[in-house]
């Protein structure tokens, strides 16, 4: 099906879900989601194990198709794309995956150079020193003939994220960044989401359950609890939120 | 028995997908040099030496047979016409099968369940592009490249032993292979090997992109590319069989 264009298009919002819906099976994980992204800002999605969380950024892009509802991006109607006509999209936005997806048969070069030769077929002499420097905006240096199986846990996220940034995206979508980080390289992921928003104006969608990552990069805050969006709003009015596991989230963060 | 119509209906899916890209995208050279290197030249020792036995045995076991009629000098007809015709391509599918079906499935499924399939997508890039068309062209390309080289040392290992343990001549030997064998006998044994390349590549790639959870996904996945590639294997070649001699006239 075409991507048509919304009437209502609004130009300060990327994605918008109207009364999205998405189940496995019996199991319903995503129960009518209203969400919308806007241009430049750092939204996250806070929710414990299973609530939807990783599904609402694959939906995002495409890996998972809706059961029900629509999905906009720009205002334009992208629920039910075929896989190529999400291309586009996919050029604009990058994923970050839990476990990192790097490949395992590519060193860190043959990796971070993989969308720049892919879409931009730019040339190995051309790509080292991109590489170069999407590897020190992450804090990683001459790591680029190492494997995957030759990397740390952080530095694989680490790597997963230079990979994800290499090409420039407008938005950055991370699926969570820092579970299993040591503090220091949780820190400084959080503040390199934070760069990439205030230098290169990356618009990033965070799903995470880590409050610390969350009260360092949310514009804007989401919380999910078991498939239904159950706050959305900026970290002050979640502080004066009535929802119970909200609550306990927050002040789980406190103790 | 709705289980089969679902896995039918994956192939020629996943099939129709493979020709797209195969058509439509320039190759991937680079990807297919790599995979005619991993699955064709790799294979060369497990087939071959399995096939050069497998002649040795053959002349072994129809001497046994043959010398009670005094018709032991027709070994070389025997020998050539079996292994040509259906041991060779048959036996080198299976061997093929089992080693190469079963690393493309564990190497995708592994790629599938650490993500680095949906990673492809998400950087607007096809994995059946990418994985599936090198490996399914490598298995189609190889596969009949492998049976004539393990068919050719079939023979010889029938000659081997009509030689030392007969008394046979390899000449005389040789001289009967070429008398029982016309090039019909070559095109019936080698045009079944494109299917079973074919057969062999799609099932390991489905199976593969397929896996769902962690290693015992993988696990059974492999388990099933080598049963049913198998399966498949001996099921066609009957069939295959019939129709090309049907062809034959």
């Amino acid at each position: 099906m075409a991507a048509t264009t919304a009437p209502d298009a609004d130009s300060h919002i990327y994605y918008h879900f109207e009364n999205v819906s998405k189940s496995f099976g019996d199991k319903q994980v995503l129960k009518n989601m209203n969400l919308e992204v806007r241009k430049g800002e750092n939204l996250v999605i806070l929710g414990g194990s299973g609530s939807g969380k990783s599904v609402t950024l694959k939906l995002m892009i495409g890996l998972f198709c809706a059961g029900g509802g629509r999905i906009s991006f720009e205002g334009r109607d992208i629920t039910h794309l075929k896989e190529d006509e999400y291309y586009p999209i996919r050029k604009r936005v990058s994923y970050l995956f839990q476990g990192g997806a790097l490949f395992d048969s590519m060193n860190v070069f043959q990796n971070l150079a993989y969308p720049l030769i892919e879409h931009q077929k730019m040339t190995p002499r051309e790509i080292l020193p991109l590489v170069r420097e999407s590897l020190s905006m992450v804090e990683l240096e001459k790591i680029e003939h190492l494997y995957p199986s030759d990397l740390s846990g952080g530095m694989m996220k680490r790597v997963a994220l230079a990979r994800a940034i290499i090409n420039k995206p407008e938005i950055v979508l991370y699926d969570e960044p820092t579970t299993g980080l040591d503090p220091l390289t949780t820190r400084a992921i959080n503040r390199l989401i934070r760069k990439l928003q205030k230098e290169l104006a990356i618009t990033s969608v965070v799903v995470t359950h880590d409050m610390s990552t969350t009260r360092h990069v949310a514009d804007r805050l989401c919380f999910l609890d078991r498939g239904e969006l159950a706050f959305t709003g900026t970290l002050a009015q979640a502080a004066q939120a009535e929802h119970p596991t909200l609550r306990a989230y927050l002040e789980g963060d406190n103790t | 028995m709705t289980r089969i119509f679902e896995v039918i209906g994956q192939l020629l899916i996943l099939s129709g997908e493979t020709l797209y890209f195969l058509l439509a995208r320039k190759p991937e050279l680079k990807a297919w040099v790599v995979q005619f290197y991993n699955l064709g030249v790799k294979s060369l020792s497990i087939t071959n030496i399995t096939i050069l036995f497998t002649g040795m045995v053959l002349a072994l076991q129809a001497s046994f047979a043959l010398s009670s009629f005094g018709a032991e000098l027709f070994i070389g007809d025997l020998v050539s016409l079996s292994i040509v015709r259906e041991l060779g391509p048959v036996l080198t599918a299976l061997l093929v099968g089992g080693r190469v079906g079963a690393g493309i499935t564990a190497e995708l499924g592994s790629m599938k369940i650490t993500q680095q399939l949906d990673a492809m997508r998400a950087m607007a890039t096809s994995p059946i592009y990418k994985l599936v068309v090198p490996r399914v062209v490598a298995c189609i390309v190889c596969l009949p490249i492998l049976t004539i080289i393990a068919s050719a040392l079939g023979v010889l290992g029938g000659l081997l032993l009509s030689a030392t343990e007969l008394n046979i001549s390899g000449y005389f030997y040789l001289a009967r292979c070429i008398n029982a064998l016309d090039v019909e006998d070559v095109a019936a044994g080698l045009s079944k090997t494109f299917f079973f390349g074919y057969f062999i590549g799609i099932i390991a790639c489905n199976n593969g992109m397929r896996v769902e959870g962690g290693a015992d996904g993988v696990g059974h996945a492999t388990t099933d590319t080598v049963v049913s590639a198998s399966i498949l294997v001996l099921i066609s070649d009957f069939f295959l069989t019939k129709i090309f001699h049907i062809l034959a006239g």
